[in-house]
């Protein structure tokens, strides 16, 4: 039933992996799942990027365009960056605390198993008449209720939807308790790594507003089976107050994998330890208080007060910013792969909150809001951004966990190739939405000027699928042809790397003494014992 | 402002400042990134720095950003002050109806209606909102069915229409010319089409086609 | 002492002062009121800052149940519990329970049914000795 590969990798321990409540497996299994779905989510863009190259309808109907960007928008926020936020911490939470596992291990089993219930049944909902949910990723009513979108393929998506964002909540508080309850003596909240803040701040949100998108669902639910007729602004204050939010919950822990990847490639401490936490705390807040500015073009919102949290954000990103770059600053840089894809967030992840401070001043919003701009504007954020800041964490932490290092060459050949790719399918996006193209359109006029622009962004979509496949050959290659990778590759500051790769069950088999947030450099420097 | 419903003069004129500032900002990060990349990357004999804390120039930094951003917020209010408001006494009233998958635009001084779906032979007809030039317009947006959005891609501006209450705004269209139009909100199967023109008219020929309209 | 509770309870005062900023400016601005005579009237204008208000509140209270809590050892047995396939089968009626919201009552009971073995089975597995 659980159609996500759940099959151990060469050399994994145990057989049944998929039942097992040790942490470090629960987050494998986690990652192949939202590995899965990354890749049937990937298949859905490059299908809409085919049909859209050209105007005309080439490859698909209208109807079955709506449910070919549903699904994808649906597949990578619910089925694949938000679990992999809260995954990173469910591996990485209990070794950098110095805990044996997480608070409650069978609890976070039911979760990986709720989610890969959720995401099967959306996906089955293509195997109805109607087709699969087709309103959006966003699913507005009056739009997705029985009056105009029938079929249990709809209502497949909804379950599914609120099965895979419960998961992601319980997982969550099981990481929030796990790190405010089980840190090892010594292990104080501000000795925690800069990934476990990270962690701390995206679990707070996670439980704290991802129950609205529960009650936006059950709205929309009693909209199609008990004839409610909800007044929309009532879903869209709902859906956003979670859905602002969750897109920080889809950025925060990838920041947290640059901010372990460039002190320990740069051989630096974290630079602005406490400014960081600080501006964390304060960060998360305002991505709390900004939600109203996706209803700026409604006419129904405080839109004043939405604008100027919005456009505040980039003050504590900035801090965030001072403290990245001035950590690399006068340090000895490694230039390996985790490093280039932390550099390239950097200066990615960049263009996409700058066009965010754009998109947050009404006037202007009123023009670039549902147009390609903002579809630019958040893959730049959360493609070009958050998800290489998971590549970095990816190519940091693979020895940690399977004992072996992933290939250096065909990760430089995957960083390039997947940066061309990027900017090559996303940078035109701004060009189309600021030139006037609405998205979620199935087609466009052929004189409208768009085709050029559509074109090269195709083109850039089947560079970002080469990129993949290479990382796909890199992780095959590097799992058949395995090159030891001792425990500490890197010469990482927190936890983890003072113990095995892969650790042992208890995750350490003696505790460093913890006296700073940096315990594993501390051993390294006061040498052998 | 003088004329602050010509929210295409209002867009143009805050984006500017906007997109002076994100150059600004691309241009220091990523020279300051690649510095840092060529300058420290690991060779013989470079030995690290260990500072890792610099309060008072964080502290600067951070009041700069807060001075920079409050400059952004402020340009906005101002902008969109103007562009929010409504007028006492409009030139014009257009109520404009959303439905799937076309538009109806009523002028109901005149009694004239212009519905892209009433043309049962072209199902596809673009209906056309005529406007007179320099006039202040206010438009009563609503859908007869699900949340749509009135896009007119070179007024840089949009509003949603939604099915139980009527959303209000001021535009000034400053030349004459012709425009298109857009559902900006994901509504259903023909959402891609559901298109229209605008035809903006001096005034006085204006009042002619409205006149014509009205008598037919 | 253990002090992790200061850390949602303090976010929680923050979401707080937020909140207070949104109720400020609801009940300050024209466009929050009856007599709302620009083009932007806020809709439900008492929904949003009630929705921060409530996860403000949430953290609080989260601050002050850790606050209560007895923190665990930090370290312990961290053997794969016995319990895995009983919290799978769990799941899965979980699952099937949901789906019968889409496809049908039968099915919800079917689920219920499967997640009922399921926790009969997690019970068992927490008291039998390790």
């Amino acid at each position: 039933m659980t159609t996500a590969a759940v099959e151990p990798r060469a050399g994994e321990r145990a057989p049944l992996g998929a039942l097992s409540t040790d942490h470090k497996a629960v987050a494998i299994r986690l990652g192949w799942l939202c590995g899965a779905f990354f890749l049937a989510g990937g298949v859905l863009a490059l299908l809409v990027r085919s049909e859209l190259a050209v105007p005309g309808m080439q490859i698909v109907s209208h109807q079955g365009y709506d449910q070919l960007f549903t699904m994808h928008g649906s597949t990578m926020v619910y089925l694949v960056v938000q679990p992999l936020a809260v995954a990173l911490g469910v591996y990485l939470v209990p070794l950098q605390i110095g805990a044996a596992n997480l608070i409650a291990p069978r609890t976070a089993l039911f979760a990986v198993w709720i989610l890969a219930g959720g995401g099967a049944l959306m996906y089955l909902g293509f195997l109805t008449h109607d087709g699969a949910g087709s309103a959006g990723w966003t699913a507005f009513l009056p739009l997705s209720s029985d009056r105009f979108v029938q079929g249990s393929g709809m209502d497949m998506w909804i379950v599914g939807v609120a099965l895979a964002n419960l998961a992601v909540i319980i997982l969550a508080a099981v990481v929030l308790l796990t790190i405010l309850l089980r840190r090892a003596p010594g292990m104080t909240m501000l000795r925690l790594s800069p990934f476990c803040w990270t962690q701390v701040v995206t679990c707070l949100m996670v439980v704290f507003a991802f129950p609205a998108v529960i009650a936006a669902m059950g709205l929309v639910y009693a909209d199609r089976h008990f004839g409610a007729h909800v007044d929309p602004i009532w879903y869209l204050q709902l859906f956003w107050y979670y859905g602002h939010p969750a897109v920080y919950v889809m950025f925060f822990p990838f920041v947290g994998c640059v901010a372990e990847v460039i002190p320990a490639l740069s051989r630096k401490r974290f630079f602005g330890y406490r400014p960081f936490v600080l501006s964390l705390m304060v960060f998360t807040t305002l991505s709390m208080s900004v939600w109203g500015h996706h209803l700026f073009t409604t006419g129904r919102s405080a839109n004043e007060y939405f604008a100027a949290t919005s456009t505040a954000l980039a003050i504590v990103a900035g801090v965030e910013y001072f403290d990245l770059i001035a950590t690399m600053w006068g340090g000895s840089l490694l230039l390996r792969t985790p490093l280039l894809f932390a550099v390239a967030f950097l200066l990615q992840f960049l263009i996409g909150g700058l066009t965010g401070v754009i998109v947050a001043s009404p006037p202007l919003d009123y023009s670039l809001n549902d147009t390609y701009f903002v579809v630019a504007h958040f893959h730049y954020t959360l493609f070009a951004g958050s998800m290489f800041g998971l590549f970095a964490g990816v190519y940091f932490w693979f020895p940690k966990v399977t004992g072996v290092q992933l290939r250096e060459g065909l990760g430089q050949i995957h960083f390039w190739l997947l940066v061309a790719g990027t900017n090559l399918t996303f940078m035109p996006m701004f060009v189309l939405g600021y030139d006037g193209m609405v998205r979620r359109v199935a087609d466009y006029p052929s004189d409208a000027g768009f085709t050029g622009m559509n074109e090269l962004a195709t083109a850039g979509s089947g560079v970002i699928a080469a990129s993949m496949l290479v990382f796909l050959a890199n992780v095959a290659v590097s799992l058949r042809w395995r090159r030891a990778a001792g425990d500490d590759p890197w010469e990482g500051h927190s936890l983890e790397w003072a113990t095995t790769s892969p650790p042992p069950p208890g995750n350490f088999d003696r505790l460093p003494p913890i006296r700073s947030s940096t315990p594993a450099l501390d051993l390294r420097r006061a040498g052998p014992a | 402002m003088d004329r602050p419903h010509d929210t295409a003069a209002g867009f143009s004129s805050l984006f500017h400042v906007y997109l002076g500032v994100a150059v600004a900002v691309v241009v220091l990060v990523f020279g300051a990134v690649g510095v840092a990349v060529v300058r420290f990357r690991r060779r013989e004999g470079l030995e690290p720095s260990q500072r890792d804390s610099a309060p008072v120039a964080e502290g600067v930094y951070l009041a700069i950003l807060a001075i920079v951003a409050l400059g952004l917020i402020a340009a906005t209010f101002r902008t969109e002050g103007g562009e929010d408001g409504l007028a006492a006494r409009p030139g014009l009233e257009i109520s404009v109806t959303a439905y799937q998958w076309s538009w109806r635009f009523a002028y109901p001084a005149a009694g004239v209606v212009v519905d892209g779906g009433a043309v049962a032979a072209a199902r596809h007809r673009n209906p056309t909102l005529v406007v007179p030039a320099g006039t202040v317009i206010q438009f009563s947006l609503r859908s007869r069915d699900v949340l749509h959005s009135f896009f007119v891609p070179d007024m840089r501006f949009k509003r949603y229409a939604f099915p139980d209450h009527t959303n209000v705004f001021d535009l000034e269209f400053a030349k004459s010319g012709r425009m298109s139009g857009a559902c900006a909100q994901f509504c259903g199967w023909d959402h891609a089409e559901m298109r229209f023109d605008v035809l903006v008219l001096p005034p006085a020929r204006f009042q002619a086609w409205l006149d014509a309209r009205e008598r037919a | 002492m253990r002090r992790s509770w200061i850390w949602p309870a303090a976010w929680g005062a923050l979401l707080a002062l937020s909140s207070a900023g949104l109720w400020g400016y609801t009940a300050l601005s024209s466009s929050g009121a009856e007599s709302c005579r620009v083009s932007v009237c806020i809709g439900k204008p008492w929904l949003a800052p009630a929705l921060l208000t409530a996860s403000a509140a949430g953290a609080v209270l989260l601050g002050c149940a850790i606050l209560l809590l007895r923190e665990g050892r930090a370290t312990g047995a961290a053997a794969d519990s016995p319990a895995g396939p009983a919290v799978a089968l769990t799941a899965v009626g979980a699952v099937v329970a949901a789906a019968g919201g889409a496809v049908g009552i039968w099915m919800t009971w079917v689920g219920i049914g499967v997640a009922a073995v399921g926790l009969a089975g997690i019970l068992a597995a927490r008291r039998r000795p390790r």
